[in-house]
């Protein structure tokens, strides 16, 4: 029984799949599957969003209630590259006191490409900075006490959070959690916050961001 | 990359293409090792947008569910590799591997040296009502009777064939399946009405249709468009009204449709052209009943007197008949589907066998 939990893929494919509006039966069908393939696979060798995607289309199809395959790599997308609820997030601290919303998608924008390590190609022509093109006006300095203040609400969420988990789930997950706080917003705090509602202008600027880093 | 549980088909050797549906192409093959003959039918991909397409799973599915003895074994599933280039988009494929079968009814009824005693008809229907008892048991519908699903091996054994559109019945609650299944010839009045809840009697109804072949050796009622098939339909088993069929009003497309009135119920006196036993006819006649709330189940023609008054079915003189017929009889052309041939749905493709046939010409009705 070494290999008996992988909680971060099916945590995924339940958060994944509740925002698909999959039957509980389509969940835990494609857990099984999930699963399963990792009993004679190495997980190295394979992407595990790539799998769980996998496992959900396939749950889908086998509980008659198929979904788009485009759905389910936007949902998982969504899922793994959350702005939205971040951005939402800002709600929680005092920082739209401050700052105008495009100051606010901006300096979330600069925090999510900070987490992510994604490299963001220099500058444009007349020599700007990105978030200068997204938010003329606005400073690194800036954006980065922006940052500064959000994580130190995740840090202060995470730490009721922890406490409050551990009493309902197995602490197989906790010690990679510090890093997801980051990655993935909130982690389950995000959940109840809707992110289907995501600003608009953020989703539509993270949009262009990644597109612009092909 | 590593596949386990599921074999490359390269352990079979392709023997002949022995048939081609819409669904995908059927090869008889030889086990490399065992020398056992198998059929391969092979899951078409070429047309498939959201990956692994469902009705291939679902027949997967239901194949592993269905363990009986008059219903075809899906021995395995195998894979074939992956052109090595990778950039081109042909992927691996699937085959579904059966038992193979030497025959099917559709092709044996087009062949003329092949007679059927009573007794051998008898043990036939027999065979399928038990196949049609035990899927319905199970809450599995075919959805896809024919005589050319019909296959049956040399020793006289039917095996009920593809199940390329069966699906499980859920409990409960008001269904809505789709209509357009089951070729046109073979379609009960329900379908053509719009009923989106059915349920095991529109097997039936093929089974009615398919027991007359056994005499008239060509499908009954070959209509070459829905309107034509519900009139052929009326022709012989009466017009459909309220009367007859308590309910029929609030179906969809009851208003809609132009439904001959005045048709007099008419098989006994048609079939006794082609069927002198009486308890053929009873039984045919009352399979082919307009209703599918008054259609006779599969156990109610289990226990027909068809099959327990002498002759009594026989399937050893059945395996005795086959073993002269020299050659596979499988109606296979690898033409297009039969006229109508299920309103766009896969018509054929066969189970083990059998492609789609389409050297019917003479109706009987």
């Amino acid at each position: 029984m070494a290999s008996s939990s992988r909680p971060k893929g099916t945590r995924f494919i339940f958060e994944a799949g509740v925002k698909l509006r999959f039957c509980d039966e389509s969940i835990a069908t494609a857990c099984v599957y999930y699963q399963k393939f990792y009993q004679v696979m190495k997980s190295k060798d394979y992407n595990e969003s790539l799998v769980v995607m996998a496992t959900l289309s396939l749950a889908a199809k086998a509980k008659d209630m198929p979904v788009k395959l485009s759905d389910v790599v936007n949902t998982c997308y969504r899922c793994l590259h959350r702005c939205g609820p971040m951005l939402e997030d800002t709600y929680h601290t005092s920082l739209p006191l401050s700052l105008s919303p495009h100051h606010l998608a901006t300096a979330v924008l600069y925090l999510a490409v900070l987490c992510s390590r994604l490299p963001i190609p220099g500058n444009d022509r007349s020599g700007r900075r990105w978030w200068e093109v997204l938010c003329p006006g606005s400073t690194e300095a800036e954006l980065q006490e922006v940052g500064r203040q959000m994580m130190a609400a995740y840090h202060h969420q995470h730490h009721q959070q922890s406490t409050s988990e551990q009493q309902s789930f197995t602490p197989a997950e906790d010690t990679g959690r510090k890093d997801g706080a980051t990655s993935r917003g909130t982690g389950e705090g995000g959940e109840g916050m809707g992110s289907e509602e995501g600003d608009k202008s953020a989703m539509e600027t993270a949009k262009e961001e990644k597109d612009s880093n092909r | 990359m590593c596949v386990p549980f599921c074999p490359d088909v390269a352990k079979y050797e392709k023997l002949t293409k022995v048939g081609q549906g819409t669904f995908g192409e059927v090869y008889k093959a030889r086990d490399r090792e065992s020398g056992k003959i198998v059929a391969l039918k092979k899951v078409r991909m070429e047309n498939e947008k959201e990956g692994f397409p469902m009705t291939a799973l679902r027949e997967i599915r239901i194949l592993q569910l269905l363990n009986h003895e008059n219903v075809i074994n899906l021995v395995e599933v195998c894979r074939s590799k992956a052109p090595a280039t990778q950039y081109n988009r042909e992927r691996g494929s699937i085959f579904l591997v059966f038992d193979f079968c030497e025959h099917d009814l559709a092709g044996l009824l087009c062949c003329e040296e092949v007679r059927f005693s009573l007794q051998e008809i008898k043990s036939i229907m027999q065979q399928l009502f038990n196949a049609l008892f035990f899927i319905h048991g199970v809450r599995i519908l075919n959805r896809d009777m024919k005589s050319s699903n019909i296959l049956i091996t040399r020793s006289g054994v039917l095996k009920l064939g593809d199940f390329g559109l069966a699906r499980a019945m859920s409990k409960g609650q008001v269904q809505r399946y789709t209509n357009r299944v089951i070729t046109l010839w073979y379609r009960p009045p329900e379908l053509f009405l719009g009923e989106r809840n059915y349920a095991t009697p529109i097997d039936m109804w093929g089974a009615g249709c398919i027991m007359c072949e056994m005499w008239t050796r060509r499908p009954i009622m070959q209509g070459d468009s829905e309107q034509k098939q519900i009139s052929l339909i009326s022709n012989l088993c009466g017009s459909i009204t309220p009367e007859v069929w308590p309910g029929v009003e609030s179906l969809e497309l009851y208003c809609k449709l132009q439904l001959p009135s005045d048709q007099k119920r008419r098989i006994r006196e048609r079939l006794r052209h082609y069927v002198r036993d009486m308890h053929a006819i009873d039984l045919i006649d009352k399979l082919l009943v307009l209703d599918p709330k008054k259609r006779l189940d599969s156990d109610g023609a289990l226990n027909h007197d068809f099959f327990w008054e002498d002759p009594m079915p026989s399937q050893s003189d059945l395996a005795h008949t086959l073993s002269k017929v020299r050659r596979s009889m499988f109606v296979m052309h690898t033409s297009t589907a039969r006229p109508g041939g299920g309103a766009g749905v896969p018509g054929a493709g066969g189970g083990a066998v059998a492609g789609n046939t389409n050297h019917f010409h003479d109706r009987v009705f």
